[in-house]
């Protein structure tokens, strides 16, 4: 189990360990659901028919994973929302007072925008964003992740980087508002 | 043009997102995996005796609700049987009654009349007819004014009847005598009957 264990770890860990971040952008989740990813791993390593590659297998593992949680944050969350109406007109939002994560400190203005603007994109539209360009999975391999079609991949692909660019610029414009006298 | 260059400028920005590393070492991650696939197991297990448990419950509630209905089939099917037989035991008690009752009268006629009295029958002709057939009712017409009779009872084991008897034609002077010509006819433990001790009771006949 350990030598399973270490296999994969030796190879894709750090991978791994970036991809879940770039999704749920908290470190402390992204340690848990890495867990939670091994496990499965080692679980059902037996059972790998070898039909994809380890990689894509693994990353599979972890995009189901990643989903996992956050159906169950959407619920946690629908049941508060619930709970205090704090969507309603009753209600007042209030803006997060966390810090950001350490990570973002390193980007300039630019990277800290588009890192913003992908949770404007969907799950299925971040997920290729980050599988194509941060991790830079080919499509072929991220279809075989994803378990889409390579046609879907590159329509998702379009339209996530169409989202993107219209959050950035849009935001550049606010802050340029923002900047005049 | 513009559009395109953005596109492209937004795919090499992303390109260069910072790389995300993990802090702790493989050791730290195994131990915790390890950890967590252990009380995942004991979940596991927790989970499948959590659900024997209610398996468990409803089988007994079942075993339990049949028991429940058996006994209750039962104690209803005894309940009429024994109706039926109270139901019988009262009939046979009522003809018992009734038979008693005839016989009481009778002999109650024969004490209150005693007038006139048959000499061809004697008790023990008496208490075999009463005995046989105990639905028919008797009359005794009883003539003491020539004939001797001596009028004793008797009272069954648990004092619930008392049986009257009369000896006609008696030629035993003492009670004492007359009791044992009695036994001699009729074996009164074996019958379940008593002694009332009617000897030191005092009778007196009222006659109209």
């Amino acid at each position: 189990m350990k030598t399973t264990f270490e296999h994969f770890y030796d190879k894709y860990h750090q991978d791994l360990f970036q991809f879940i971040f770039y999704m749920v952008k908290d470190k402390e989740q992204t340690e848990d659901i890495v867990q939670d990813v091994y496990i499965k791993v080692l679980k059902s390593y037996e059972s790998f028919k070898g039909e994809s590659t380890e990689k894509t297998w693994l990353f599979s593992i972890a995009r189901h994973e990643t989903f996992d949680y956050f159906r169950k944050l959407k619920r946690k969350r629908n049941r508060f929302l619930e709970f205090f109406n704090w969507g309603g007109e009753e209600g007042e939002q209030l803006k997060s007072t966390l810090a950001e994560p350490e990570q973002s400190v390193l980007l300039n203005d630019q990277m800290k925008h588009i890192y913003h603007c992908m949770e404007h994109c969907s799950i299925d539209q971040k997920q290729i964003l980050i599988l194509r360009y941060i991790q830079e999975f080919t499509i072929q391999e991220s279809a075989e992740i994803l378990g889409w079609s390579i046609s879907k991949v590159k329509t998702t692909q379009h339209r996530a980087l169409k989202i993107l660019q219209q959050c950035v610029q849009s935001t550049k414009r606010e802050e340029d508002d923002d900047d005049k006298p | 043009m513009t559009n395109h260059n953005d596109k492209e400028y937004l795919i090499n920005q992303l390109k260069n997102m910072p790389k995300i590393e993990d802090q702790q070492s493989k050791e730290q991650l195994y131990q915790k995996i390890q950890r967590k696939l252990n009380h995942n197991q004991s979940v596991l297990s927790k989970k499948r005796v959590a659900v024997w448990i209610p398996t468990l419950a409803s089988i007994c509630s079942i075993i339990l609700l049949f028991i429940i209905i058996q006994t209750q089939n039962f104690s209803n099917q005894s309940d009429q049987s024994s109706s039926n037989s109270a139901e019988d035991s009262s009939m046979e008690s009522a003809k018992l009654e009734n038979s008693d009752q005839t016989g009481e009268s009778s002999i109650a006629e024969d004490q209150d009349e005693s007038k006139s009295i048959n000499n061809s029958q004697d008790t023990e002709a008496v208490e075999e007819e009463s005995s046989q057939k105990l639905d028919q009712m008797y009359n005794y017409m009883i003539n003491i004014k020539n004939e001797s009779a001596v009028y004793t009872a008797f009272i069954t084991e648990q004092a619930q009847h008392i049986v009257p008897v009369t000896l006609l034609n008696s030629k035993e002077e003492t009670y004492s005598n007359y009791i044992e010509q009695i036994d001699g006819q009729i074996n009164l433990d074996q019958n379940g009957l008593y002694d009332i001790g009617i000897k030191d009771m005092e009778f007196t006949i009222e006659e109209a």
